[in-house]
């Protein structure tokens, strides 16, 4: 899955730490969101666009890989 | 993940310290047979003999496998400073780690370990799992805290 949150959080001046206290988890939780290392929650995500005021689908978005099952 | 249940972030001091104390003291008794005679015990309703339980046993060996076994606990389970779902993510796969590596070693103390030798392999191995755990899981968010400082910087 890839996602827009650095470059979103980035034009709005708002920093990793900021964020991460804005939604409730660690500034670790929203780098590993951003390098693509971990897929947050649906809550988590909901979250993020909330702060950064944008659509869930404006910033995250599912790749061809994602639809292949383990 | 709100139902995984966490000791208290003070629990990890508290596990260090015994693992400190009572590790050295449970290896020193493994090898070279150290016992606190204070707590040698007299237990005079058993039969004693071959195969029954001894009528004076000195609990030293207990004292030291469970001081040990507590404070290996309490380092695994006690909360982060900052726990959330991606902590418990990883908390999750470290365990997954600890558990390959853990059937790894069964494998081959089962396999190329006989008698007393095997006895003394499975007394490591019941330590192991937490071993892996927190070995794991501190490595993955060392790394994790230095490239998220790292960039914090750079940006």
């Amino acid at each position: 899955m890839k996602n827009k949150v650095k470059i979103t959080r980035l034009t709005q001046n708002i920093s990793q730490t900021e964020l991460a206290e804005k939604t409730g988890v660690s500034r670790q939780t929203i780098y590993s969101v951003e390098q693509g290392r971990y897929v947050p929650s649906t809550v988590l995500a909901l979250k993020i666009c909330s702060v950064l005021d944008k659509r869930v689908e404006d910033i995250f978005e599912l790749e061809p890989g994602d639809w292949e099952t383990e | 993940m709100k139902n995984i249940y966490l000791l208290p972030n003070s629990y990890h001091l508290i596990g260090w310290i015994l693992v400190v104390i009572f590790i050295p003291l449970g290896i020193s008794h493994l090898f070279w047979n150290f016992e606190f005679s204070f707590l040698e015990v007299k237990f005079p309703w058993r039969e004693g003999g071959f195969l029954n339980p001894p009528k004076v046993e000195n609990l030293s060996n207990e004292l030291f496998a469970l001081g040990s076994l507590f404070g290996l606990v309490f380092i695994s389970l006690a909360r982060l400073t900052e726990e959330d779902e991606f902590t418990k993510t990883v908390r999750l796969k470290s365990w997954h780690f600890s558990m390959l590596l853990y059937s790894a070693c069964l494998i081959i103390a089962i396999v190329f370990f006989y008698q007393f030798a095997f006895v003394y392999a499975l007394v490591f191995c019941i330590y192991l799992p937490f071993v892996f755990f927190y070995v794991r899981f501190k490595l993955y968010m060392s790394r994790l805290n230095k490239a998220a400082s790292a960039e914090q910087i750079n940006e």
